[in-house]
């Protein structure tokens, strides 16, 4: 009997020991990763982008941060290159030489050192202001740090044009890449929609009211949902049921094609309800790990023209 | 032009050795993986609004936060998106500058600033506002914004008010009734916090104002003892 437990329980064992490497280690194709750091690099630019209308009034040497603020905030394990910035050309040398960072990810420029760079500019940004930073910011860091992983630029990218960039275009960092993207996207999704499952308002279906009712922080006037009890009520439910098919249905093979498909459309559209589009369109960002490379050319190809090819046949897309 | 369809991220197909890394390398990421799982797990669980136990604060701020916090990967992700209670509606500034006894107001956000910019003052507004409940940074918050204005305007005092819009029922007649969107003007403010910044000999000082909420209502001697509740008496 005790052999029997014992053979059982080193079968699970090495059940678990092959699923973990399969998921984690399997080689994948990197253009999913692709697609991932130029959208996430637009985003990024975008973001960054718009810290520069208050960034000295923010950050600068007469700035509405001090440090004697921050050292009270964030305790003592923080770093950031903002806190050694004491001039303003200074901060605005950092603050330049982080679009210049961001802008070559997205174009794929020495793509990993500018990833490298990218999150150091990003996360020097987020310490040095904690308290104005949003769920986007949060989720925009997630995918920095899985781009960094994988060989981002292996396809679509600068690298690859001039012949800098030799990587495979299947690659087991791809692999792993994309697996934590993965399991981001959907411990994000259920940490969410936990917190949501706190409120009252998302159970008795108003919480989409309550949304759309900030009329200052709305980008465009959904307030005109209020002439239907119902249509507040669906909208509200839709939210949490598709959160809750996305944590489950994106792990089923026949179920991953659709409910990463209607993520991509999901997400924005929650985060337009919530006020918060660039969150919508980082959680989207993310949703694309779990879109299979051979849809992606078909998309491409059906945009652009471009013929992505089977990697081990053509090496290169650009 | 024809697609050719990629079956290699197709995770059954047989793959090349060369493209696996070595027992080494996945030992050694797996361990990392493993650790930062669990790190994420109690980082989830220790940053929810909801609360954590002592343990679970106790093990990731010892363990975990060093290393995960400087990275920004000390995270919560509990979008909840709303509550529907007071603490999810929009916040603003208001700073009032003061010199020879011209005064200037100051809305943040203003108008004409884009959504992203106008998001961080927002964020920053419902911190100053929170922050009253909490006796270690009650103050911090508003001291850094109005010594930071007080040197950016260069006057002698600035006073500052955190503004919390009224969150609107669906069934409020404004809703309901409406022909046009909602304007700025329709919506109930109301003041949350409020204090004056002024430099005494050269140095800032804060003065925090009662707000009216905050304040004790009148009460006449005469009638309280006549037991009657205060709220009732005029003065």
């Amino acid at each position: 009997m005790n052999r029997d437990n014992a053979s059982i329980l080193k079968n699970e064992e090495t059940r678990f020991a092959i699923k973990w490497e399969q998921f984690f280690f399997s080689p994948a194709n990197s253009l999913p990763l692709t697609i991932i750091r130029i959208l996430a690099g637009i985003e990024m630019m975008f973001l960054w982008w718009s810290w520069s209308p208050d960034l000295q009034q923010w950050f600068g040497p007469n700035g509405l941060i001090s440090q004697d603020l921050l050292q009270q905030w964030r305790g003592g394990w923080a770093f950031s290159i903002f806190d050694r910035t004491t001039t303003e050309s200074s901060l605005w040398a950092a603050y330049g030489a982080g679009f210049v960072a961001f802008f070559m990810l997205t174009a794929g420029v020495a793509t990993t050192g500018a990833a490298v760079a990218a999150i150091f500019f990003w996360i020097s940004l987020l310490h040095r202001g904690p308290m104005l930073v949003g769920s986007a910011d949060d989720v925009m860091t997630i995918v920095l740090f899985c781009l960094v992983i994988g060989p981002s630029g292996a396809q679509i990218s600068v690298d690859r044009m001039i012949g800098w960039n030799r990587q495979e275009l299947v690659s087991w960092r791809a692999g792993l890449a994309l697996s934590l993207l993965k399991l981001h996207a959907v411990a994000i999704t259920a940490s969410s929609l936990l917190a949501q499952l706190r409120g009252d308002v998302w159970w008795d279906g108003t919480a989409a009211w309550w949304m759309v009712s900030r009329i200052e922080s709305s980008l465009i006037d959904l307030t005109w949902i209020s002439q239907s009890q119902y249509l507040i009520n669906i909208l509200t439910h839709a939210i949490t049921v598709f959160e809750f098919v996305f944590i489950f249905g994106v792990w089923n093979k026949k179920m991953c094609p659709y409910v990463a498909g209607a993520a991509l459309v999901c997400w924005p559209l929650i985060g337009l309800l919530a006020g918060e589009i660039p969150w919508g369109i980082a959680m989207a960002i993310l949703s694309i790990s779990f879109v299979r490379a051979h849809r992606i050319s078909e998309v491409i190809h059906g945009m652009t023209g471009w013929k992505i090819s089977r990697p081990n046949h053509l090496p290169t897309v650009l | 032009m024809t697609i050719v369809r990629d079956a290699s991220t197709e995770r059954n197909e047989p793959l090349s050795q060369p493209m696996q890394p070595s027992e080494m390398v996945r030992a050694v990421v797996s361990l990392f993986l493993a650790v930062y799982f669990f790190g994420m797990v109690l980082c989830i669980a220790g940053n929810s609004s909801s609360g954590s136990s002592v343990l679970v604060r106790t093990i990731k701020t010892k363990l975990f936060s060093p290393w995960l916090y400087p990275l920004w990967l000390d995270l919560g992700f509990d979008y909840h998106l709303t509550y529907g209670s007071v603490g999810d509606a929009d916040f603003s500034i208001s700073a009032t500058a003061i010199q020879d006894g011209e005064v200037q107001t100051l809305e943040y956000p203003s108008a004409d600033m884009g959504s992203l910019r106008a998001a961080r003052w927002r964020r920053m507004a419902k911190w100053m506002a929170t922050s009253v409940e909490d006796p270690n940074r009650e103050s911090a918050l508003p001291s850094s914004i109005g010594s930071g204005m007080l040197k950016q305007r260069g006057v002698d005092e600035v006073s500052i008010a955190v503004i919390r819009n009224e969150l609107f029922e669906p069934t409020d007649s404004r809703v309901t009734n409406r022909k046009n969107i909602i304007s700025r003007d329709d919506v109930h403010v109301e003041t949350v916090y409020s204090a004056r910044m002024r430099l005494v000999s050269g140095e800032p000082q804060l003065i925090k104002n009662e707000v009216r909420r905050d304040v004790a209502p009148l009460v006449n001697p005469a009638k309280t003892n006549a037991s009657e509740s205060p709220r009732e008496v005029k003065p």
